[in-house]
């Protein structure tokens, strides 16, 4: 099939152009192979954030299949100064594909705000400074009935979190979905670029219809009715909370302990039960992962004066927000989500700065008159609130170097051995153990979703692994996984895509590929990143744990510094690092 | 990628699109959807509705999926809402068309010629609920012909079949 096309963006000069990059797509599938590729091209060495490119891509599946629904952003981190690699939802991928790019890449910056409309092949450069200090519900809901293309575009926006430049800020993507992590937000907001939105009208066509519609139909049974993505269906990620909470893997308190006692008020069982109104999916995907909660707030109790407030939960904000907080109800988790929301904080990063200030301020290192006359202290939801306005809006140069995360804060203030991150990303809800802490450090992006460390984990508890196993399980996933990225599909579908799954549909489709093909490009596309990551700094002969994870049980007990770097060096020589 | 346009595809969607209209109806049903509260806008039934004519997108598409605003203003709280022609024995589409495009289908609801249909959009203004969607592309009405194809990709069950007099 036909495809490659890359939509170039400038900002700076406001012009826009469509260039055939076919062979970036034959060689590297698509999604984040190319976007890897797109990065080394147009990023090099030590470009300041807001200089550096974004860049957008789907895959060859993207819309073609179901689950086939996300699509991967490159950049610049701005808060670990290395690789920004965080991936949406929503209709994105849809709305790329019916405008016919398989890539977007916008370099330059704007001097004055605006926001960009993409419509196949035009882009128009629209005044955004009426909506400049506006939060991402009120903008999202201007761009709504201010641009065309109902139900066939995606409306990306930042909040003021972005804009002024905190550096883990988000980008909302349709309401309820994000590119959440590593601060996608306040590159926008450095480039001045407000909002995004992406409208297409094309339609494509398939070499066999009748081939595609059996393979469709397959995909379609296996994800629905085989049962493998039944709890993201069910629960929703929100599941993970007693399972974890019950094998003393939920961080609780700045990651001081791994068993919270108000889980069973935080989890997904009890947001189901209690304040779920309905659920919500990709495009397209059947699964209805999406949770939404109600929840009714009182603003003046004498007045008998009420809101209600939508938001959408997953396990992630609730651990970061929740539990590592002490927060144990729903209805507090859900203020704290819908403020990140509005603001536009990334949840995790924001619930471990707000952990790391409760403790930090306990113990001394900051104080009252840092944290302008708050007080923080565990479960109180209004003080959090107040705290994350702030983050958001910098009253004082304290919180500016909180919207810089908890590395630059300990770096700064003291309290280093508090600082849960991994080379400044703040930790994910994990503590399973050391395939866990392993699969964070050398993450390409820090995450848990990198390679899934934490299931390893999980896996050796009932039956038990060398070093050796675990260092080239993690590299494995590594590299299957950067195909899945490249492909662009979610990784809940994992286990519907498995290797036969994957080359049927993408041959129905008229690509020809090998297992071992996909698994060298896959080896190839890490190294690509890995070669970006050190060319900003990164080095693996240099990595530090957070000691607070090496200092606290985890299910697997302590985990030896010993260990990691026997797993470490397991995991360097599978990937010939 | 490139878009879809030319007349051969328009002249087999056609008669593709005529015939199965003409097949169905002799059952006499229409489909509609129900308990739409269960709606997660998946658009699995819209890209089924393109994917029977051997197109991946939304340009062949009869129904679309749209989000309500919620009780209280922004946010995340509305409902969604599934658009389709709903099968009117009376439709106000077809005065409306001026290039006389628009037949009466057989059990309620209309099938529209897409030879004689130039895209000017006057159906769409005339229904009441916006059922009928004009491709940009091919400058072309597409409406609902109840086919009944997208029913069984729904995972919520929220589209049926509903038997109708003549």
């Amino acid at each position: 099939m036909k495809r490659g096309q890359l939509l170039h963006i400038d900002l700076s000069t406001k012009t826009s152009e469509t260039i055939e990059r076919q062979d970036l797509f034959d060689k590297y599938i698509g999604g984040v192979g190319v976007a890897s590729k797109l990065l080394l091209e147009n990023c090099p060495p030590n470009t300041p954030y807001e200089d550096s490119p974004i860049i957008f891509a789907i895959g060859p599946l993207n819309l073609y299949y179901p689950c086939c629904a996300k699509t991967v952003a490159l950049f610049k981190s701005p808060l670990t100064g290395n690789l920004g690699e965080s991936y949406a939802g929503g209709k994105l991928s849809m709305a790329m594909r019916v405008a016919g790019h398989d890539a977007i890449l916008i370099t330059g910056k704007l001097d004055k705000p605006h926001y960009l409309l993409i419509q196949d092949d035009t882009v128009e450069f629209r005044n955004a400074h009426a909506l400049w200090g506006l939060s991402t519900r009120a903008t999202g809901r201007i761009l709504k009935e201010k641009v065309p293309g109902e139900g066939r575009r995606s409306i990306l926006r930042i909040g003021v979190a972005g804009e002024n430049q905190v550096r883990y800020a988000m980008v909302v993507v349709d309401t309820i979905r994000h590119f959440g992590r590593l601060g996608l937000g306040c590159v926008m907001g450095a480039k001045k670029l407000k909002g995004i939105v992406v409208a297409g009208t094309q339609s494509h066509r398939v070499p066999s219809v009748k081939d595609y519609k059996t393979e469709y139909k397959k995909v379609h049974e296996l994800v629905l009715r085989s049962g493998r993505m039944d709890k993201y269906d069910i629960l929703g990620t929100a599941v993970n909370v007693l399972p974890l909470n019950e094998m003393q893997a939920l961080p609780t308190r700045n990651f001081s302990s791994f068993a919270f006692e108000g889980a069973e008020e935080i989890s997904g069982e009890q947001f189901a039960d209690d304040v779920l109104v309905g659920k919500s999916s990709c495009v397209p995907c059947p699964i209805g992962c999406i949770h939404i909660a109600e929840v009714r707030i009182q603003f003046n109790k004498k007045q008998r004066d009420y809101g209600t407030i939508y938001v959408p939960y997953d396990y992630e904000p609730i651990f970061a927000l929740g539990s590592n907080l002490g927060v144990g109800s729903t209805e507090g988790v859900l203020q704290l989500i819908e403020r990140v929301d509005l603001r536009g904080l990334d949840a995790m990063s924001a619930g471990v700065v707000l952990g790391w200030l409760t403790e930090a301020y306990t113990k001394g290192f900051v104080t009252m008159d840092d944290l302008g006359g708050l007080a923080p202290r565990w479960g109180e939801v209004d003080v959090y609130l107040k705290m994350l306005d702030h983050i958001a809006s910098p009253p004082n140069a304290f919180y500016t170097i909180a919207g810089h995360g908890v590395a630059a804060l300990s770096e700064k203030y003291g309290g280093k051995e508090l600082a849960v991150h991994f080379e400044g990303n703040e930790a994910s809800g994990y503590h399973t153990g050391p395939a866990n802490i392993v699969g964070h450090m050398i993450g390409i992006r820090h995450s848990h979703l990198d390679n899934a460390g934490y299931s390893i984990d999980q896996k050796t508890l009932s039956k038990s692994m060398t070093s050796e196993q675990i260092g080239e399980l993690i590299a494995e996933e590594d590299t299957w996984r950067t195909v899945l990225n490249s492909l662009v599909l979610c990784l809940f579908a994992r286990p519907v895509f498995t290797p036969d799954v994957v080359l049927n549909a993408l041959k129905v489709l008229g690509e020809e590929r090998t297992i071992d093909e996909l698994k060298r490009i896959g080896e190839e596309v890490f190294h690509l990143r890995m070669r970006f990551k050190n060319q900003e700094g990164f080095s693996l002969d240099n990595l530090n744990p957070p000691a607070r994870l090496l200092e606290r049980l985890s299910p697997h007990g302590k985990v030896e510094r010993t260990m990691i770097d026997d797993i470490l060096h397991h995991w360097r020589k599978t990937h010939e690092l | 990628m490139k878009s879809i346009s030319s007349s051969f595809h328009i002249r087999h969607l056609t008669k593709g699109n005529q015939e199965i209209a003409e097949e169905w109806t002799e059952n006499l049903h229409i489909v509609r959807p129900v308990n739409v509260e269960r709606c997660i806008s998946c658009f699995s039934c819209v890209f089924a509705c393109s994917r029977r004519t051997g197109h991946v997108g939304l340009g062949y598409a009869a129904l679309r999926i749209k989000s309500t605003p919620p009780p209280t203003a922004g946010g995340s709280g509305g409902n969604y809402v599934v658009i389709m022609c709903r099968a009117c024995k009376e439709p106000v589409c077809l005065e409306a068309c001026q290039y006389d495009a628009i037949k009466y289908r057989r059990g309620g609801g209309i099938i529209i010629s897409q030879e004689k249909c130039v895209g000017c959009g006057d159906c769409t203004e005339a229904c009441p609920l916006s059922a009928i969607f004009v491709d940009p592309l091919r400058k072309k009405a597409v409406v609902c012909i109840h086919c009944g194809e997208c029913i069984e990709w729904c995972p919520h069950d929220i589209l049926i079949k509903t038997e109708v007099e003549e």
